[in-house]
């Protein structure tokens, strides 16, 4: 399966990516004065899916830095 | 006969992991891409189990596990929590509306692969 693997851990990164421009978003937003929920629920959720992939693919400092950015938004 | 699992998941890359982990343990795997998808996917697939996320967009697992219940024909049907989170609160939430049983990720293959077989014999 390390194949396979190696395959969907590319779509992770990709969705890293997609997370991160996501995030960026939010918090841009958030900066400028707008910290509505859903702003907020936006860039917790990109946040948590790439938590949750890292902890799939065994990044640990990935894994441990988002979590602790999930913790400032909560 | 191969049991069918309908797993919902807003990450692509968590929907492949969990079909290459439980395909190779002999499980048929369908997918949604969040709860609403996911609602609509129960009626045509018809699963021996529902796994869920929670935090998704459009509809979230704990609105998900509500609506599946509300269904009759679904009353019964086991359905596994998967997701990053594991507060009591959380657990306690997705147990009122329904809930099975509760697995945190970053998931074990096999362990998950016992836990399906302990709620979906």
């Amino acid at each position: 399966m390390s194949d396979d693997l190696d395959d969907i851990q590319a779509i992770f990164f990709e969705e890293c990516a997609e997370g991160l421009t996501t995030a960026e978003t939010g918090l841009s937003a958030m900066n400028a004065g707008d910290v509505s929920a859903g702003v907020i629920a936006g860039v917790f959720r990109a946040v948590h899916s790439i938590k949750g992939g890292a902890g799939a693919f065994g990044h640990a400092a990935l894994t441990a830095f988002s979590h602790r950015f999930e913790n400032v938004l909560d | 006969m191969s049991k069918t699992i309908l797993t919902v998941d807003d990450s692509a890359s968590m929907r492949m992991l969990l079909k290459a982990s439980l395909t190779a343990q002999g499980f048929t795997i369908e997918a949604a891409n969040d709860g609403r998808h996911g609602l609509e996917r129960m009626h045509e697939v018809k699963p021996d189990l529902l796994i869920t996320d929670i935090n998704m967009p459009e509809m979230d697992g704990f609105e998900l596990i509500e609506a599946v219940r509300a269904v009759p024909e679904f009353r019964g049907l086991p359905i596994l929590v998967l997701s990053t989170e594991f507060s009591d609160e959380k657990k306690a939430r997705a147990r009122g509306a329904g809930a099975t049983g509760w697995i945190t990720k970053p998931f074990d293959a096999a362990k998950l692969g016992t836990a399906i077989r302990r709620v979906c014999p």
